[in-house]
């Protein structure tokens, strides 16, 4: 019943988007579009919604005679896994993929029509186009109302790695918010293409897009990284994985085309590049999409491999040459470019900073695929893996993070001494940072000028907030008064600040905890204590409890200061039990460990319980100590407060 | 009951489980603890972190829950112990496993192209920054200051749009009393 | 110009990513085939110790299993021993190699399948790692001048080795 209900919202969509298309075809020698096309286009959101409800009544349910249902759940998994499961495998995903831009087609069909009525036909066909093809994948090789032949007593349930974290439930949805998003810039670049002079301006009219989808996709990394760190025990949260890298290069070009189209709206420059930015960065969403999904390469992540891969490779390139053929022919057409008075400038800062994001995208992607070019031409499997990413990336970082700081500093158009005797205030102010970080005894070249590009953006970024603050404190105004008064009132610029501020924060903390980052693997036995980056570490016990869905072996280790030990002889009161555990699953082979992490602003004390005897009562524990952390939570955080800041829209 | 006997019961459960589950683990580390420095601990996970767990997705040895990574340790330890150097560790995986199993690609042959991608690529954006900015200045010098209806001036807030023609624009949100 | 040049690096990127669908990122090729075998010593489960120097001279087939995998190992068992069965007399050894598993599945495994061929089990995973095995089942296949000649990975049939067993008795001849 529902399996049927769901596959007939499908092709309700899917006729939709059909009809929606037929009606933007006939429109497009009007001047204003009729309703048409947006009426389908929220037809589509509708149906796609209704298959989406059905989905999920099937996961809360049980109902197990859908094979995705009994392939992503059991009788065991808890509601709100239940629920996250509708993203859990590839059919589903494909799913949330549709639903999200059917809702982005929908949302952007009800503004656009009358705020931007040339752009819409080019714009609404690229969109229903899209919908029309991941509809099609849904209803034909990915179809997530797939039945079995004889209902199963009980469904396999998904990997316990993706059932014991909240962080499930949240990280794809935004995630494919951002990923999706990236698709309607693209879609406004192409009606601009197609509609010529006559149309609005597309840049003007997508930056709130393009914000959102960056902010979305920020967003999503972190909390990736996050549920990593949480979860899978090593002690890191970053693993050049393909499918994280497939996810972090439309990110790096987002970025670039976040600040190439303020350049190009405040100065006319960058017209053609902003253009183009915006078609790569869809077109790496669905490379990602493919990646992801049609199993050409190995990874954590990856779903399995699927009859879909052929199929999206298909859409991607028709994607790919049709955006060249539309560019080669209408590109030349464009207005020419505006002028730039001064290489000290931040729109010519800006071209720089373009340069460096798409020489990591670059890396990142070739790093990426480069297996599979090296295993077509000579048939060798090699690895491309972090220690290679980490070298070559951390230079590009720290150059990206200089421009940072430089570009806020400069001013439109041509900098006055002022401003460039400012920045040199700003620099000596991070030149004497990484001295003192050298004297203090941070070892290592890269570190050290880490220190200092982190300081140096940090600084400029509050000298700048600074200089808004005193010039309303002028005015009478108290200093917290003034800070959210100018922060409230130029709202664009001072959240390009405190994004600016997060990043230099982040990047601080991910300077911390890989330079110097303690990692000790020990054997313990029960009630012995055990010494490591200063922490004194006792396993009290071995417990076992049972749960519905699995076993579970924790081993409470107290935690105390480990000079306190040391020095005092007897033994100090722990600061905090830390509970690692392994889990065991119905269905797995391997048993699951659960990390146990005391964070503090400092560093985090990271313990997890690798095995277990209880006849010999010992343990073996993997103990990482990581400096700064926190500190990349907390800058992220940041990063994202001040982009929704950006996005808030002003009081009319 | 009492605080004794729900204890004896708790390690009941957990000898119980154990018997059941404890096996299967192969305790990840067999060799005794008496033979084992904190220095060479350190250096097995250093040349752990250099090899790709077969059985894994794009996993470091190191860093595998896995029980052949688990093997994999012990036996780099007792290399270690034996007295074998780090780089010969390493080729004695290379010649069992093939080249893939090293996570850093080797600077050699073919793979010579991933190593020179990021400054190739810095190069060539810098190359292509440096042209289009080089054109661009030289259109700001020759803008005279009374021409700036045909070029847009710094403070000028009505940009041209790219086809020219004149747009509402800088502000991230379009008003819906516009057009 | 720049459009070309766009062009170029796009068609070349998705025929690599084309070519990238038609082969399993799993699958990984054995340095080891065409190479002397692994000197090797496997504690038997019927006790005594089978080392690989007693096998020069014979056609060696090595097999290394788990009682957990399954269905593939399951669905080899009876293919390893009729080739026991088949060439044992003619010169060919079977040896089973259980890795990364308990001694109670392995010998429960030997007993419920019959299997009368020499089956160890490789504690430390010392072996396993010798001959660069990444999952179970593989099989080696090893002539009778001790040189790796083959490896599959995954189960194999009877007729699989059948063949190449009797190209390679017929080879010493």
């Amino acid at each position: 019943m529902i399996a049927l209900g769901g596959r007939i919202s499908l092709l309700v969509a899917l006729a939709c988007c059909l009809a929606g298309l037929v009606a933007v075809l006939r429109a497009r020698t009007r001047t204003v579009p009729g309703p048409g096309a947006a009426r389908w286009a929220v037809g589509v959101a509708l149906a796609v919604t209704a298959a989406v409800a059905l989905m999920e009544a099937a996961l809360v349910g049980g109902d197990f005679s859908i094979r995705y249902v009994a392939s992503t759940t059991n009788r065991t998994t808890p509601l709100l896994f239940r629920v996250a499961s509708l993203w859990g495998a590839l059919e589903g995903s494909l799913l949330l993929w549709a639903w999200v831009l059917a809702a982005l087609t929908a949302w952007v069909a009800v503004r656009s029509r009358t705020a931007a009525p040339r752009l819409w036909p080019g714009t609404a066909g690229v969109l229903l186009g899209l919908c029309a093809f991941f509809l099609a994948l849904l209803v034909g090789p990915a179809d997530p109302f797939a039945r079995l032949p004889v209902v199963p007593p009980d469904g396999s349930g998904l990997n316990p790695l993706l059932q014991n974290h909240p962080l499930m439930a949240l990280h794809p949805p935004v995630l494919y918010l951002g990923y999706v998003g990236m698709a309607v810039p693209y879609a406004f670049a192409v009606g601009s293409l197609l509609a010529g002079p006559d149309a609005e301006e597309w840049v003007a009219v997508s930056r709130p897009w393009i914000l959102g989808a960056w902010l979305a996709l920020t967003a999503g990394l972190l909390l990736g990284a996050r549920w990593s760190y949480d979860v899978l025990g090593w002690g890191g949260y970053w693993a050049w994985d393909p499918v994280e890298n497939a996810a972090l290069l439309p990110w790096l070009t987002a970025t670039a085309l976040v600040h190439s189209a303020m350049v190009e709206v405040r100065r006319g420059l960058l017209r053609a590049w902003t253009v183009v930015l915006a078609a790569v960065s869809f077109l790496l969403t669905l490379v990602g999409t493919f990646i992801t999904r049609s199993g050409v390469l190995a990874s954590v992540h990856a779903f399995t491999q699927s009859a879909i891969g052929p199929a999206l490779l298909a859409g991607l390139a028709a994607a790919t040459l049709g955006t060249l053929a539309l560019l080669a022919w209408r590109l030349p057409g464009l207005r020419e470019e505006g002028a730039v008075f001064s290489v000290a400038s931040r729109e010519a800062l800006v071209v720089f900073n373009n340069v460096i994001l798409l020489a990591m995208a670059a890396t990142v992607f070739v790093g990426t695929v480069f297996p599979l070019v090296v295993e077509a031409t000579t048939g060798q499997k090699v690895t491309v893996g972090p220690p290679f990413f980490n070298t070559v990336i951390t230079p590009l970082g720290l150059a990206l993070l200089a421009l940072t700081g430089a570009g806020t500093v400069l001013r439109w158009g041509r900098s006055t001494a002022a401003d460039l005797r400012r920045m040199g205030h700003v620099a000596a102010a991070a030149l004497a940072a990484a001295v003192a970080a050298a004297a203090a005894g941070v070892r290592g070249t890269a570190t050290v000028v880490a220190v200092g590009a982190v300081a140096f953006t940090a600084a400029a970024q509050t000298v700048e907030i600074a200089r808004g603050v005193r010039t309303l404190q002028a005015a009478g105004r108290s200093l917290p008064g003034a800070l959210v008064e100018v922060i409230l009132r130029h709202r664009h610029r001072y959240a390009g600040y405190l994004v600016h501020l997060g990043l230099a924060v982040a990047v601080a903390g991910i300077v911390g905890s890989q330079a110097s980052r303690l990692e000790v693997h020990r054997l313990v036995r029960v009630g012995e204590v055990v010494h490591a980056g200063g922490y004194a570490l006792r396993v009290d016990e071995l417990r076992a409890g049972a749960y519905p869905d699995r076993l579970v072996v924790w081993a409470p280790v107290s935690v105390a200061d480990g000079g306190a030990a040391l020095a005092g002889g007897r033994e100090p009161a722990p600061k905090v039990v830390l509970r690692p555990s392994q889990n065991f699953y119905r269905h797995a082979r391997t048993p699951v460990p659960t990390p146990a992490v005391r964070s503090t602003w400092r560093e985090d004390l990271y313990v997890v319980l690798m095995g277990f005897d209880p006849g010999s009562q010992t343990a073996v524990l993997r103990v990482v100590v990581s400096p700064l952390v926190s500190w990349i939570w907390a800058g992220g955080a940041l990063m994202i407060v001040a982009g929704g800041l950006a996005l808030w829209p002003p009081r009319r | 009951m009492t605080a004794d006997t729900g204890r004896r019961r708790r390690w009941v459960v957990v000898l119980v489980l154990a018997a059941a589950i404890a096996p299967r683990l192969g305790l990840a580390d067999p060799a005794p603890a008496a033979e084992r420095t904190p220095d060479l601990d350190a250096r097995a996970q250093a040349i752990a972190a250099r090899l790709r767990c077969p059985v894994c997705q794009n996993e470091s040895v190191a860093d595998s829950p896995a029980e052949l990574a688990a093997q994999m340790r012990a036996m780099i330890r007792d290399r270690l112990a034996a007295g074998e150097s780090e780089e010969q560790i390493i080729a004695y995986f290379v010649d069992r496993y093939g080249q893939w199993i090293l996570l850093e690609p080797p600077r050699r042959g073919i793979l010579w192209v991933v190593w020179l991608t990021p400054a190739a690529a810095v190069l060539a954006g810098a190359a292509l920054a440096a042209a289009y900015l080089r054109r661009a200045i030289k259109a700001g010098a020759a803008s005279s200051a009374a021409d700036s209806d045909s070029y847009p001036s710094v403070d000028n807030p009505q940009q041209p749009g790219i086809w020219g023609q004149t747009p509402d624009v800088g502000r991230v949100w379009k008003k819906s009393s516009d057009r | 110009m720049w459009l070309w040049a766009a062009l170029a690096v796009a068609v070349a990127v998705l025929a690599v990513l084309g070519a990238g669908l038609r082969r399993d990122p799993r699958r990984l090729p054995s340095p080891l085939v065409g190479r002397p075998t692994p000197a090797f010593s496997l504690p038997l489960l019927n006790g005594g110790v089978l080392r690989s120097e007693a096998l020069r001279g014979r056609v060696v087939v090595v097999n290394f299993w788990a009682s957990w995998c399954y269905p593939a190992c399951y669905d080899e068992a009876p293919h390893l021993q009729r080739l026991w069965d088949r060439y044992g007399e003619r010169g060919v050894v079977v040896v089973g190699i259980n890795i990364q598993d308990t001694e109670a599945g392995a010998r429960a495994f030997v007993r419920r399948f019959g299997q009368t061929f020499p089956v160890g089990r490789d504690r430390t995973g010392s072996i396993a790692i010798d001959f660069g095995v990444v999952g179970v089942p593989e099989t080696y296949l090893i002539d009778r001048q001790g040189r790796i000649v083959f490896k599959h990975a995954g189960a194999v049939t009877e007729d699989l080795l059948a063949a190449r067993i009797e190209a390679l008795l017929a080879q010493g001849r």
